[in-house]
């Protein structure tokens, strides 16, 4: 075992078809990475899964018989918020990749090219390690600002004090090392706290 | 640039950053299916992707991944240089190295298998209606807007460009208005929807703005 391999990955496989969910494992083994793997093929499935294993990244089939991942997002980011979804797909698609990142995808992988899956699982997680040093508190608070809440408006969300939130929003950038708020939405948008601004909510 | 003066009215104009000539055609045909005429002119080298950006005013610059004098990732620097309201979409069948989440964060629109151009039409609809409002914006605004979303004050903003604290200030207040924005969270995120600026790790951040595109503030900040 090498140093790479020290760290357990939990990797929740959302993917009805075994032999599919085996090619990922062995690839991921072969890349000597440790990782421990649940699955999941519904909606409930899914949402049990995430709060009772606690996965650092989700890979999803893009069309599930009973989960699309349009639902595997909505469902990540209501439960475990920020867990990086990886999309995984046959050439049978209706999107491209852009548009499933902008829907908040980490990534969009063809089943036909496997062989980038482990170095974008490292990242993915990798960009997330900073988060660990923040309390849920402060992730909460991140989350507000990053959406574009004010001061007054992330305390009366959070029924906290307007002083209260400056305290914690100078602590959260200063774990992270960014001293810039743009930098704290950059940074956010990366990881999946905030999407991006598409032209339809500008011309609402 | 062949077509006719009635042709070229409603044709999409293309950049085509590519080596093999015997590419467009493909591309060309696709685009004429799903009924959007295209005039296409191909390069291959930084220069020349310049020049083109300047004389041809491109829709849209499509790029392979990697050539053997330039990539995408140069592509889209020359492209927010020259003409920062044109996307950029990633046409290649060899993505092996890097996933497509990856080229997305670095600035490109999508990523669009060769043997799979069905999504480049409805691509380059959306990448264009994306950015219609960036077009209210003039050169300077974008500039303004890029500096103040990668986490520059307007202080430094203004030393930059050689502006004072106040036109700088003008110009914010304008483009946020022209884009009918009120919040700066919102700023941030349309930028980084239309590759103005970046989403990225807390690392690359912090090097980007020390040491990044914009040097000469880094040098200001330094004293």
């Amino acid at each position: 075992m090498n140093a790479e391999s020290e760290k357990e990955i939990r990797i929740l496989i959302a993917d009805a078809n075994e032999s599919d969910v085996s090619q990922v494992v062995t690839l991921l083994r072969d890349a000597q990475m440790r990782i421990a793997v649940e699955t999941a093929q519904s909606e409930e499935g899914l949402a049990y899964t995430l709060r009772d294993f606690k996965p650092d990244v989700v890979l999803s089939e893009y069309a599930l018989p009973l989960l699309d991942y349009r639902t595997t997002l909505k469902v990540v980011q209501s439960i475990r918020p920020g867990t990086p979804v990886i999309i995984l797909s046959g050439p049978l698609r209706e999107e491209d990749s852009g548009s499933c990142v902008r829907a908040g995808a980490e990534s969009f992988i063809s089943k036909l090219n496997m062989g980038i899956l482990p170095g974008a699982i490292k990242a993915a997680v990798e960009a997330r390690e900073p988060l660990l040093k923040l309390t849920s508190r402060q992730i909460q608070v991140m989350r507000l600002v990053a959406s574009g809440y004010r001061t007054h408006e992330v305390a009366r969300e959070l029924k906290l004090s307007a002083k209260t939130i400056e305290s914690h929003r100078h602590q959260l950038m200063r774990k992270l090392g960014l001293e810039r708020t743009a930098c704290l939405i950059r940074y956010a948008i990366r990881v999946g706290f905030a999407p991006v601004l598409t032209p339809k909510s500008l011309l609402e | 640039m062949t077509d006719s003066p009635s042709n070229s009215e409603q044709a999409v104009l293309l950049v085509l950053v590519e080596e093999s000539e015997s590419e467009a055609e493909p591309i060309l045909d696709h685009l004429r299916q799903a009924g959007k005429p295209a005039i296409l002119k191909r390069v291959e080298t930084k220069p020349a992707l310049a020049a083109a950006m300047r004389e041809m005013e491109p829709d849209v610059v499509l790029s392979e991944y990697a050539l053997s004098l330039m990539n995408f990732r140069d592509a889209l620097t020359i492209v927010q240089e020259t003409r920062p309201h044109t996307p950029l979409i990633v046409v290649t069948d060899k993505l092996r190295t890097e996933d497509s989440g990856s080229c997305v964060r670095a600035g490109a629109e999508t990523v669009i298998g060769k043997s799979n151009l069905r999504w480049l039409a409805g691509a380059i609809d959306e990448a264009i209606a994306a950015r219609e409002p960036l077009r209210r914006l003039t050169p300077r605004q974008i500039q303004v807007m890029r500096l103040a979303t990668q986490g520059y004050r307007s202080r430094e903003i203004a030393r930059t460009l050689k502006l004072s604290e106040k036109t700088v200030e003008h110009h914010r207040h304008q483009l946020m208005r022209r884009l009918g924005l009120d919040s700066y969270a919102d700023l941030v995120r349309y930028a980084v929807r239309v590759g103005v600026t970046l989403a990225a790790s807390t690392t690359s951040i912090s090097y980007m703005l020390t040491h990044g595109e914009d040097s000469a503030i880094a040098r200001n900040r330094a004293v």
